[in-house]
């Protein structure tokens, strides 16, 4: 029993000192040279726009007693999305109780080429204890780090998201301000002159119809004198501002002769002389038509200015 | 006053049938001057007078001639002269020697139509006895006062080329006549055509389509023809803006310098009334003050010494004034 107690205890003295032997440097504690090796890739920002440029950085950190510790870092690789800017490197080192932290820290600025997903493949560091320990390498691999290239995408860094910060309240305000702004400067310009339309104004047509409906009240009145002045006094104002020709100090006769000259088809310019001659009857000879006829005269200057627009819109 | 139009439209167009003919008869004779014959015809409805002015040759005697064979009526033409007196034209009291009386011996004004060729030739004395008869349309010789015929229609021409030796008539006598009519040359066609006619030299026969008891019963209904309110007022406007231009928005300050005369307003509406009739109208339009009212305010607007040293007349004024005055 004894013997095989001990054959067990044995076996198990080798098995650990194999163990021991075959166990890595970094795990290895105490007054046996030991090492911790980090391994650190990050990145700046996750979303950019294309052009947009970002760090990426890759630091390497170990510690213990091996400051001739050898490192291969093959560099960063990374898909055709993204493309190099620049690149640099910085290597420091302090020693924190009794032992010394060494770190090399890679930047690189890198650029977003088009819309897509940049990727940064994972980072391989290999690194021996003892320079020449080739066969000892150890390797450490981070992540892989991804990238989306957006065009949509807005710069929400902090100076950024100052500037859309002020630049959202500016609109803000303006929002708010303008329409105030617009109210006030209206209210002056009406107090300045009651009579002006803050809106466009309407055209010879539109002038027109509103002055011919006028001429109703005339008619309910039954002052046919008045209506048949009213019905002359806007065509002639239409004439003038539509065929830019002064009626003021005209006759019909005069109006029809400088429109004779005129470019309106000879069928207008006797719509023109039916209405006004008419009207003159009716001013000037006492004349009262029926109820048919003015219902013609109305009709007829009606139609007069309504083709006309209808040919504007066309 | 109720206006029965219709009536008054139908009265016109039959007492004014003649009006044609007229016309037909003297361009028989007369080439163009068509608007001179047409004045010349408003002057006898109207009863009033005409100052002709136009160089000479331009058939103002021949106008005046043939009218008063148109119309029947007799016609004396009076040639102005410096050494003109007041009896030649009215006439004077005669001694007969075989009674021993002294009796009326009337002058040539005594007629219809009277002529009074170059009336600023004549002096002021003269031209004054003319427009006397003219204005009481009677005559007193001696210590009577004699009548003058109706119709009586004064034509006085005035060469405006000529000015040496002249008087020139005051304002306030040439406001007597009615009308002032500036005649001018005929157009080549016209002159062609009297070329044509009048160079045989011989006399051309007119007839005598209307006597001056038509002309007498054409005024009443002249006077009955429709003028509305709206064209009185209009007539009223530009009277007025010939005294007040600036109220009316022209700029005529410093050019006027006394504007037209009441008288004006009266002529312009018994004109237009006699212009409506000539176009067989009942009733009056703006196109009838249009086409009178330059003659009736031509001699009455008198304008500065400085519209004369810029060049501009009372027609460019006036012409000014009906441009601007909206036309009911």
């Amino acid at each position: 029993m004894k013997r095989a107690i001990k054959q067990i205890l044995h076996h198990f003295i080798w098995i650990s000192w194999v163990l021991f032997l075959l166990t890595p440097a970094v795990s290895r504690p105490g007054g046996i040279p030991s090492s911790t090796v980090i391994l650190q890739a990050t990145v700046n920002k996750k979303e950019i726009a294309p052009d947009e440029t970002f760090q990426a950085e890759v630091i390497i950190q170990w510690s213990g007693q091996f400051p001739n510790a050898e490192i291969v870092f093959p560099g960063l690789r990374f898909n055709d999305k993204l493309a190099l800017v620049s690149t640099a490197s910085m290597s420091s080192g302090q020693e924190e109780k009794g032992e010394l932290i060494l770190q090399r820290k890679y930047t690189y600025t890198l650029q977003g080429k088009e819309a897509g997903v940049g990727v940064i493949e994972p980072v391989t560091v290999q690194y021996a204890l003892q320079p020449g320990q080739a066969l000892a390498r150890q390797t450490l691999t981070s992540a892989p780090l991804e990238i989306t290239i957006s065009r949509m995408h807005l710069d929400f860094s902090e100076k950024g998201k100052k500037i859309i910060g002020l630049a959202s309240i500016l609109v803000l305000f303006l929002i708010l301000v303008t329409p105030l702004g617009i109210i006030i400067r209206i209210r002056q310009k009406e107090k300045a002159h009651p009579d002006s339309l803050s809106k466009l104004p309407p055209s010879p047509e539109d002038q027109a119809l509103q002055s011919l409906d006028e001429a109703k009240q005339y008619r309910q009145a039954k002052d046919m004198r008045e209506y048949h002045a009213h019905i002359a006094t806007t065509i002639k104002r239409y004439v003038a501002q539509k065929y830019q020709i002064n009626t003021t100090g005209k006759t019909t006769l005069m109006i029809l002769e400088q429109l004779s000259g005129s470019e309106l088809a000879e069928e207008r310019k006797g719509q023109i002389d039916t209405i006004l001659s008419t009207c003159d009857r009716a001013k000037f000879a006492n004349y009262e038509p029926g109820v048919e006829e003015m219902n013609r005269i109305y009709a007829l200057t009606r139609d007069f200015i309504l083709s006309d627009r209808a040919g504007r819109i066309e | 006053m109720d206006y029965d139009i219709r009536a008054i439209n139908d009265k016109v167009r039959e007492e004014s049938a003649f009006v044609e003919n007229v016309f037909k008869e003297l361009e028989k004779v007369i080439i163009g001057q068509r608007y001179m014959l047409e004045r010349m015809f408003i002057g006898l409805l109207c009863n009033g007078h005409i100052l002709l002015e136009g160089v000479p040759g331009l058939a103002k005697t021949l106008s005046v001639k043939t009218l008063s064979q148109i119309i029947k009526t007799r016609f004396q033409r009076i040639q102005f002269t410096p050494d003109l007196l007041p009896a030649d034209l009215i006439g004077t009291m005669i001694y007969n020697q075989k009674d021993g009386s002294f009796v009326p011996k009337k002058g040539p004004i005594f007629t219809n139509i009277v002529m009074a060729d170059e009336i600023n030739r004549a002096p002021a004395k003269v031209q004054s006895a003319l427009l006397e008869a003219m204005q009481e349309r009677q005559v007193t010789i001696g210590d009577k006062t004699y009548p003058l015929e109706n119709p009586f229609l004064v034509l006085a021409t005035q060469n405006p080329i000529e000015q040496e030796g002249t008087y020139p008539l005051p304002e306030a006598q040439v406001d007597r006549f009615m009308l002032k009519i500036c005649l001018t040359y005929p157009s080549k066609k016209e002159e062609r055509q009297i070329l044509d006619r009048m160079v045989s030299g011989d006399e051309i026969p007119v007839s005598q389509v209307v006597s001056p008891e038509d002309i007498i019963r054409s005024r009443a209904v002249v006077n009955e023809i429709y003028i509305d309110d709206k064209i009185k007022d209009y007539i009223i406007d530009i009277v007025f803006a010939t005294r007040e231009p600036q109220k009316f928005g022209l700029d005529l300050g410093g050019l006027i310098e006394y504007g037209a005369s009441p008288r004006a307003t009266i002529y312009i509406t018994r004109a237009v009334k006699a212009h409506a009739f000539l176009r067989r109208r009942g009733y009056v339009t703006p196109e009838d003050v249009k086409s009178i009212g330059m003659d009736i305010l031509r001699h009455r607007v008198i304008i500065t010494y400085e519209a004369e040293a810029e060049n501009i007349n009372s027609e460019h004024i006036i012409q000014q004034i009906f441009d601007k005055i909206e036309v009911p």
